[in-house]
């Protein structure tokens, strides 16, 4: 018989365990939506092999919002703001295995595959292989850390 | 760097916030809006790229010659400039600031190879089709029974 003898009780560590995962989709379904929002209005894809900043507006476009014909509109960032409409549709959902994001308007389509007369200007990863920026993934990650020490902390 | 950038804010270590746009050019020019984004018509900013170097350096900045005139305005690298500088490449003397560098040193981590020394012996999968193990089935129930589990 051993002297020294431990009794190791997991069943609170496996109970709080059980709530991480809905946990961490329910905190990124609400905080991807605020990062993707603040990267456009900087005009930066949140969208990580697009790279960067969105493709200028077109000469065109520039020269009309110069000339005062487009209201309140600026010609860089290129923030994809006119109204605010299409940005104020994102919604997000957490699911079982994580979170779904869209945008419900439809400019959005427009703008995340682009069209014969509208350049690509990625707002979520659409085509197989993307992801969203490094910066996004960080904080992503920082979210589900937060999480998991706020649970098992 | 973009992110601080359109805030108006330096990249740069102990360069704060950029100084606000003077009202009347804002009003001419940008709507009406002083963030000094360094961000009228994109062209500056869309030029702010990277390069490759010889060994473990990368340079960047303002390669674009025709972009680079515009950098040292806010730059003021040269000293010829009369604008207010708005500094967003770091000088010889300065450096990043430390949510910039801690990036850096993040991606260099995640890119990391970390070279295993030969291994005298080789491990042989037994099943290559295994692909989820119960923790219930390996240890055995007696294992969690002692565990009060």
């Amino acid at each position: 018989m051993a002297n020294v003898r431990v009794k190791v009780d997991t069943r609170k560590l496996r109970k709080n365990l059980s709530k991480v995962n809905p946990a961490i989709n329910k905190a990124i379904a609400i905080s991807a939506p605020q990062f993707i929002i603040e990267f456009i209005k900087k005009g930066i894809s949140p969208v990580a092999s697009v790279g960067g900043r969105f493709v200028k507006y077109s000469t065109s476009y520039v020269t009309a919002i110069k000339k005062g014909y487009v209201k309140n509109k600026k010609r860089s960032p290129v923030n994809l703001t006119l109204t605010g409409e299409m940005l104020r549709s994102i919604t997000s959902k957490a699911t079982s295995t994580g979170a779904t994001i869209s945008f419900t308007d439809d400019k959005a389509e427009y703008h995340n595959k682009g069209t014969n007369n509208v350049p690509r200007r990625a707002m979520l990863p659409s085509s197989s292989g993307e992801k969203f920026n490094r910066n996004i993934e960080l904080r992503l990650r920082e979210v589900a850390t937060q999480v998991i020490n706020k649970i098992l902390g | 760097m973009l992110l601080n950038l359109g805030d108006g804010k330096s990249p740069v270590a102990n360069r704060g916030s950029f100084k606000k746009l003077n009202k009347e050019y804002a009003k001419e020019e940008k709507g009406g809006d002083t963030n000094p984004n360094l961000d009228l018509d994109g062209d500056l900013l869309n030029a702010l790229t990277s390069k490759n170097k010889k060994g473990d350096k990368i340079e960047i900045g303002i390669f674009k010659a025709g972009e680079q005139g515009k950098a040292d305005g806010h730059n003021n690298f040269s000293g010829k400039s009369t604008l207010p500088t708005r500094r967003f490449i770091p000088s010889e003397r300065e450096k990043f600031k430390k949510s910039i560098t801690v990036g850096i040193k993040q991606i260099i981590n995640d890119n990391k190879v970390i070279r295993q020394p030969e291994e005298d012996t080789t491990i042989i999968p037994l099943d290559e089709n295994i692909f989820n193990i119960d923790i219930d089935e390996v240890l055995g129930r007696s294992f969690f029974d002692e565990f009060g589990i």
